[in-house]
């Protein structure tokens, strides 16, 4: 036995001394393979893959990159180029986060990134981006994102403006609803948004009666429904509430304490998560943005997405889109800027604007003059919107990309165009 | 710890003096080395660990084991970043100035609980750690669960400017040497002595005229003004901090850097276990999503195998040399 | 405040208690027993509830069949993870807090990667309400107070009467002179250990109707765990109960009344009691661990 021990001694410790190797640039994580006559362009991007939409986001990403390097549809100044995308593990924690971004800016030296979905993680790696001026596309929901002193990070998810329209559906679908309460966790996000929604709704002439807040990691729903409950809104909003599970429990609570008033949420559920913990009559009437690829006529882009990831993993219903519009826009913004150099791309895109697509349709770049940001940083885009009848989510309405714009610059305040 | 007395008596063998020298001056020349900016965070980084295990360590050396250490650092760290942003002190005041506030509230605190022997002492620190990170999150002037953000960098001293990772790095090495020092000279007076003999045997201590109390108090609070130093420096170079930082689990996984370097080496311990905790996952970063259980299992092995630390490699090396060496010798003396 | 909703606040906070005391027993039994501090027994709540959803919806077997099964698999997978982890530490509490990290991260991980992304739900076994008086209650919340009354019942009969209990209440009080008595101290940490791990799983069983499965829940449980532990003592199994009670009922009351500061109650009240009792409620003074 000590014969053995000792050679598992002597086995550690090589082990130990072999894994410097990881420093070396060869074990880097790439996806595309390049091939000759073609450069190859270098793209980091971070994604908390404790969690499922880290590695959902990363699931899609590698359908799209490679279906994208192999149509070879990015031609720079006449030379053609793959893209690179290297993924590492952030955790959603800022000391993993930062890591993350210094190993891609300093060893693998990537000018762009993408796709950054934590607050957390961003805000972290922001001086080191910015200071390396490293174009950054995030997906984050934290409004620090786009404060007004950032130059090269742009906002490129729908989070932070997709409010107003959705309240402008909200008027369609519950003309008579006249308070709501509002049912969030007790997170950055969460009180980011909840703040938010307050405003839009009362600027929509919904009276919020009170704002409720559950620690971020709660199952038991009963007593803050109960409570929810006793103050008979027409309407309960879950702003900042996370697709999964945890939504469907929150709706299973609130009809077990008896509400049966109209339920909006800004966030597309897991329908297949929803269901599983919730009964159709808890779920009933839910008003919720629907995905691109779950409308009646979805866009050409939208079918070629949802066919190209079935066709590797077989199954729809885990994906998410959520965090991809970045991906979109940096390819968008690199063609409109027919150049490499981040600063170049970053400046042209903040001062002139950028519009692109994605699966869900139309994105553009906005001004944030309500948050003092004159720049082009924050997102807008098409949103369609479904209610969930017998436990399926039907179609209901489509809100234009000019309208969500006006919607936005009526609450907020500004010219965002 | 022998060895340590051994080679700073006036015993020195020249081996040694070489080997602290060539080690002192890659040390020094690191900057040098190491040529990208993400290899020198991550010796900061692996420095910061390092001064937090220390400052278990020096807790765990008079019997207590503490899993509330991430509390002090964030103390230290929210302390610093807010003198310099509310109160427009400089940084070089902030940092001793946050030492010493972390330092009086773990008095404060320290009176209370270091008290209570043991398993209780455990507890305390682990509810005074979720209490303190809850805090820190739903206080709104603290920023709330987002954290500080926009910290700023140290004030530059003449022409010395923080702005390159190089000028950070000798900082902390100049505080990790600081506590080293410290924590050496306390080690080797008589409150180490008294601090190794209340982990030994605290009833004969106590016989001996120790009073547990007041000895573990000071260590209590040292450790704590330790971490609270790195914390500011933390605060200054990260730039923002957050609450979930300075986690419980932070707290447990700075356990594991003392554990895994040997408890019984309260200063090449820390750092060992530190070395391997902070680099070995980013060194991991090959197996993308299955990094976590490559640690989890490189940690299991190393607890399992070596239970004493890898500081306790050399004695068991030394006895499975000696065990080998004998079966040899048994072997040639049948023939 | 109505009676009605105060009784309606109370079983809430019964069930979720009881439920909390399903898995600190769990926890204190390992500790006191084998004295592990299990950072990874959230995992096996978690894997409980996972082989429960495997055998219930994708093999469609009966909810309680899968229920017991899912138990015993918990049981087998923890005594292997001891005599393959534990065993060649035990005794040192530190090295197995360090090993049970180790394994939790693993565990999470690997269940993130292996059980897939998609958060699971299972449809309750228990439909409907049950009306006493005039209060109405969803009659899976006292379906789970019944089952965890019984379990615990179960778990004292096992440690008051049968000769295992008697050796693992031996084992606890002083492993040697157990050892003495010829009491085979490993193989009673191995089935502590199952036994311990097993609750955990059983718990994760029982609540996966009512709440949702996921790669993480076992994290946020742990917390939940540890401060059970803190109220009621490290080694009693009685103040398991009470602690148990106490976490339940503080949130259940907390969050209608406070909503998210509820945490910073449970926190206060934890806080009042250690510096009357220290130890918990029903904690020893142990001086050395």
């Amino acid at each position: 036995m000590k014969r053995g021990k000792s050679i598992i001694f002597l086995g550690i410790i090589g082990l130990l001394l072999l894994l410097p190797m990881g420093f070396l640039p060869f074990f880097s994580l790439s996806i595309a393979q390049p091939s000759k006559d073609v450069k190859t362009l270098k793209v980091g991007c971070t994604l908390p893959l404790n969690t499922g939409m880290g590695v959902e986001t990363k699931k899609m990403l590698e359908v799209i990159v490679p279906k994208f390097n192999d149509a070879g549809d990015l031609i720079v100044k006449g030379q053609r180029y793959q893209i690179d995308l290297i993924i590492y593990d952030d955790k959603y924690s800022a000391e993993s986060g930062r890591a993350a971004v210094e190993r891609l800016v300093y060893q693998d030296k990537v000018q762009f990134m993408i796709c950054q979905i934590g607050s957390a993680p961003i805000v972290a790696g922001l001086s080191t981006t910015e200071s390396e001026k490293v174009m950054n596309m995030v997906g984050g929901a934290s409004p620090k994102i786009v404060s007004p002193k950032n130059q090269y990070i742009f906002g490129t998810s729908t989070t932070r403006t997709s409010i107003p329209p959705l309240w402008t559906m909200v008027k369609k679908v519950f003309p008579n609803a006249k308070t709501v309460v509002f049912i969030s966790p007790d997170d950055e996000t969460g009180r980011a948004r909840a703040k938010e929604e307050t405003q839009v709704a009362e600027a929509f002439g919904v009276k919020v009666l009170q704002v409720l807040h559950y620690p971020r990691d709660t199952v038991d729903f009963s007593s803050i429904a109960a409570k929810a409950k006793s103050f008979n809104s027409d309407l309960i909003d879950y702003p900042g509430a996370v697709a999964g599970t945890q939504f469907g429990l929150q709706l299973k609570a609130m009809y077990g304490a008896g509400f049966r008033g109209g339920h909006v949420s800004a966030i597309t559920p897991q329908m297949d998560e929803i269901t599983a913990v919730a009964s159709n009559e808890a779920l009933e009437g839910l008003l919720c943005t629907m995905q691109g690829t779950e409308v009646p006529s979805p866009s050409p882009l939208a079918r070629e997405v949802k066919q190209d990831y079935m066709k590797k993993y077989g199954k729809w219903s885990e994906a998410s889109l959520t965090w991809i519009p970045a991906w979109y826009a940096f390819i968008q913004a690199i063609k409109k800027a027919d150049s490499l150099d981040p600063a170049v791309v970053a400046n042209l895109i903040a001062t002139k604007g950028l519009e692109w697509e994605i699966p869900n349709g139309k994105a553009m770049l906005v001004k944030r003059p309500d948050l003092e940001n004159n720049k082009y940083c924050d997102t807008c885009s098409e949103m369609a919107y479904g209610q969930i009848k017998s436990g399926k989510l039907a179609y209901v309405g489509r809100i234009s990309l000019d309208e969500t714009v006006s919607a936005c610059e009526k609450v907020f305040g500004g010219k965002w165009r | 710890m022998e060895k340590w007395l051994r080679i700073y008596s006036m015993k020195l063998c020249t081996k040694e003096v070489t080997l602290f020298i060539v080690l002192g001056i890659i040390i020094l020349l690191l900057p040098l080395l190491m040529k990208s900016p993400y290899q020198m965070h991550l010796i900061i980084m692996l420095c910061i660990n390092i001064v937090l295990a220390m400052s278990f360590a020096m807790l765990f050396s008079t019997g207590l084991i503490t899993i509330g250490a991430a509390a002090f650092w964030a103390i230290g760290a929210y302390a610093s970043a807010l003198l310099v942003m509310n109160l427009n002190l400089s940084f070089w005041l902030a940092l001793p100035l946050a030492s010493i506030i972390t330092g009086v509230i773990a008095f404060m605190l320290g009176s209370i609980i270091v008290r209570a022997p043991g398993v209780a002492f455990v507890v305390q620190t682990m509810v005074i750690n979720m209490i303190i990170v809850q805090a820190l999150g739903q206080m709104e002037f603290l920023g709330g669960w987002g954290g500080i953000l926009d910290i700023p960098r140290p004030n530059p001293i003449g022409s010395i400017k923080f702005v390159s990772k190089t000028n950070y790095y000798y900082l902390i090495l100049f505080l990790l040497l600081l506590t080293v020092v410290v924590f050496y000279a306390l080690y080797s007076s008589r409150i180490g002595r008294a601090w190794r003999s209340i982990r030994l045997n605290p009833r004969l201590a106590q016989t001996l005229g120790i009073n547990l109390f007041r000895y573990r108090l000071l260590a209590f609070i040292v450790a704590s003004m330790s971490a609270g130093l790195v914390g500011s420096f933390y605060a200054h170079y990260f730039g923002t901090i957050e609450p979930n930082t300075f986690s419980v689990f932070k707290s447990i996984y700075i356990q594991i850097y003392g554990i895994l370097g040997g408890l019984n080496f309260y200063l090449m311990g820390p750092t060992i276990g530190a070395l391997i905790m902070t680099l070995v996952p980013e060194f991991l970063r090959i197996g993308k999503e299955i990094e976590p259980i490559l640690t989890g299992g490189i940690l299991i092995l190393l607890v399992i195998f070596l239970p004493g630390g890898i500081l306790s490699l050399p004695e068991r090396m030394g006895s499975l040399a000696a065990a080998f060496l004998s079966r040899i010798k048994k072997k040639v003396s049948l023939h | 405040m109505t009676l009605d909703l105060f009784i309606q606040l109370l079983v809430n906070g019964f069930a979720t208690g009881m439920v909390y005391v399903l898995i600190a027993s769990g926890l204190i039994l390992v500790l006191g027993v084998a004295r592990i501090f299990n950072f990874a027994h959230g995992e096996f709540y978690m894997l409980g509830a996972y082989t429960t959803f495997g055998l219930c919806q994708v093999l469609r077997v009966n909810f309680f069949i899968s229920i017991i099964s899912a138990t015993l698999v918990v049981a087998l997978f923890a005594a292997i993870c001891y005599r393959l982890v534990f065993h060649h530490i035990r005794g040192n509490l530190l090295l197995c807090a360090a090993a049970s990290m180790g394994l939790s991260m693993m565990f999470e991980r690997g269940a993130l990667l292996g059980f897939g992304t998609q958060e699971r739900g299972l449809p309750s076994a228990f439909f409907g309400v049950v009306a006493i008086g005039n209060v109405t209650m969803p009659v899976e919340k006292m379906a789970v107070i019944l089952l965890c009354v019984a379990i615990m019942l179960g778990l004292y009969y096992l440690l008051m009467k049968t000769k295992l209990g008697k050796a693992m209440r031996a084992v606890k009080l002083d492993t040697e002179v157990a050892a003495l008595q010829g009491i085979n101290t490993m193989r009673v940490y191995a089935l502590s250990m199952a036994v311990g791990c097993s609750l955990a799983g059983l718990a994760g069983g029982i609540i996966a109707p009512l709440f949702s499965i996921t790669p993480g829940m076992g994290h946020a449980m742990l917390l939940k765990c540890f401060m059970v532990l803190i109220v009621g003592g490290l080694e009693s199994m009685l103040g398991g109960v009470v602690g148990g009670l106490v976490i339940g009922m503080t949130l259940s009351f907390g969050y209608y009344f406070l909503g998210g500061l509820s945490e910073i109650l449970l926190f206060i009240i934890i806080g009042v009691i250690l510096v009357f009792k220290p130890g918990g409620l029903f904690g020893e003074m142990v001086e050395d661990i």
